[in-house]
C-alpha cells in the first residue's frame, strides 16, 4: 500500500473504554505497523490506560475529564508538533473498523481532498442507531448539506482522516473560538472547514455494532437539546 | 404607554439580548451560555412590556403591592454582573481546557524525547519526517 510509506497519526480518543481499546489498538498495530497509534484517554476511571499500553498503543492522558471534543483537538495538537502527514480519528468503542482506515486515508494521499468523512450511509446501511440518534443525523447532514451546497449524508461521523494542511487550519480555527460542544462538534468542523477553503469528501465505510456500554455523545437527554445546539453552531 | 419601569425593564433585556449574541459571534460565549442568557432576556422583555404579566406573579406569590424601584435597580445589577461572571467563566473554561491540552502533549513529548526542552517549545519535531 502507497499510504504506508507516508508518516501517519491514529488517533484513538477514549473515555472508559477498557474493554474494546485493547482489542482495536492491537488490531490497527497489525493492519498498519508503520503508523504510529496514539491513545487520548480523557481522564478515563478504568483500565482504559493500562489496556492501550499493553497493547503497544502511546498514550496522550489528559489531566481529567475533558469531553470528547478537547480530546480530538488533543489530537490535532499532537499532529502538528509532531508533524505528521496525515492523521486518522477512530473510535476506541470498536465500531470502526481498522480495515477502513487505509479508505479514509487514499483520497488525502492522492490529493482529491484536505478532509476526508468516512459516511455509514454511502454504500453500506448505518450502524443500526435509535430512530432519535438517525433523525439527528439525517437532520444535520441536510443542514449542512443546504448551507454549504455540497451531499453530505453522514455529518455526524466521527471517522476522519485530515492533511497536515488541514489540521493546522482547523487548530487555528479552534484557538479563536471557545469550547465547542461534543454533540455538535462534528457538525460545526464540517462547517468550518467547509467555509475555510478545505477540500472535503465522503468516503463509504462499514461500522461494526456497539459490544459494550452506550454511546456517550448521544445519550437522550443530550438528543433533546441536539436541535437547538445545532442552531446555536449555525448561528455561530 | 409604557411606564417608565417597563421602559428601563425593555432597555435592560435589549442590552442583555445584544451583549449575547455579540459574545456569540464574537466566540466568546458557548451554546449553553447563549441560551441561558437568551432566555433570560427574553423573559425580562416580555414580563417589561405586558407588565400586566405582573399581576399573575403577584396573585401566584400573594403579593399586593409591585417590587419598589431599589429592589428592581438591585435585581437588575445582580443580574448584569450574574453575566459577566457567566461569561468570565466560560472564558476560563475555554483557558483551563487549552492548558489542559498543552499540559498532556508536553507530557507525551516529555517522554517521547526526554528532558530535550528544545522538543517541548511547541516547534515541529523534524526528526519524525520521512
Amino acid at each position: 500500500m502507497a499510504i504506508m510509506a507516508h508518516n501517519v497519526l491514529v488517533m484513538i480518543p477514549a473515555y472508559n473504554e477498557e474493554q474494546t481499546v485493547g482489542d482495536v489498538v492491537e488490531s490497527t498495530r497489525a493492519l498498519y505497523p508503520g503508523f504510529t497509534v496514539v491513545v487520548i484517554d480523557d481522564g478515563s476511571e478504568d483500565e482504559t490506560v493500562q489496556k492501550a499500553r499493553a497493547a503497544g498503543a502511546d498514550v496522550v492522558s489528559l489531566p481529567f475529564h475533558c469531553g470528547g471534543s478537547i480530546a480530538i483537538q488533543t489530537g490535532y495538537l499532537i499532529a502538528k508538533r509532531l508533524s505528521f502527514d496525515y492523521t486518522v480519528k477512530i473510535d476506541a468503542d470498536g465500531q470502526h473498523k481498522p480495515e477502513m482506515i487505509a479508505k479514509v486515508l487514499d483520497p488525502l494521499v492522492g490529493d482529491d481532498a484536505d478532509m476526508t468523512m468516512g459516511s455509514r450511509y454511502l454504500e453500506f446501511n448505518g450502524d443500526h442507531c435509535s430512530v432519535v440518534k438517525e433523525g439527528g443525523r439525517v437532520f444535520s447532514s441536510a443542514v449542512v448539506s443546504m448551507l454549504r451546497k455540497m451531499e453530505i449524508t453522514d455529518v455526524t461521523s466521527g471517522m476522519r482522516a485530515w492533511t497536515r494542511k488541514a489540521i493546522e487550519t482547523l487548530l487555528a480555527m479552534y484557538a479563536e473560538r471557545g469550547v465547542v460542544d461534543d454533540s455538535v462538534f462534528w457538525v460545526a468542523e464540517t462547517l468550518l472547514a467547509s467555509q475555510n477553503g478545505l477540500r472535503l469528501k465522503e468516503i463509504p465505510i462499514e461500522v461494526a455494532p456497539r459490544k459494550y456500554g452506550k454511546s456517550k455523545s448521544f445519550a437522550a437527554h443530550k438528543m433533546l437539546l441536539y436541535p437547538l445546539r445545532l442552531l446555536i453552531t449555525l448561528l455561530e | 404607554m409604557l411606564g417608565r419601569y417597563s421602559l428601563i425593564g425593555l432597555l435592560f433585556a435589549l442590552l442583555i439580548l445584544l451583549l449575547d449574541f455579540y459574545l456569540l459571534r464574537k466566540r466568546k460565549i458557548a451554546g449553553r451560555g447563549f441560551v441561558l442568557w437568551f432566555v433570560i432576556g427574553a423573559v425580562i422583555g416580555l414580563f417589561s412590556g405586558v407588565p400586566a404579566l405582573f399581576s399573575l406573579l403577584t396573585a401566584l406569590f400573594g403579593t399586593e403591592e409591585l417590587i419598589s424601584a431599589v429592589t428592581v435597580s438591585g435585581f437588575f445589577f445582580f443580574l448584569l454582573a450574574f453575566f459577566y461572571l457567566y461569561y468570565r467563566i466560560s472564558e476560563l473554561h475555554s483557558q483551563v481546557m487549552k492548558l489542559a491540552m498543552e499540559l498532556s502533549v508536553a507530557k507525551y513529548r516529555g517522554k517521547q524525547g526526554g528532558a530535550n526542552p528544545q522538543k517541548l517549545s511547541g516547534k515541529e519535531d523534524k526528526s519524525r519526517r520521512k
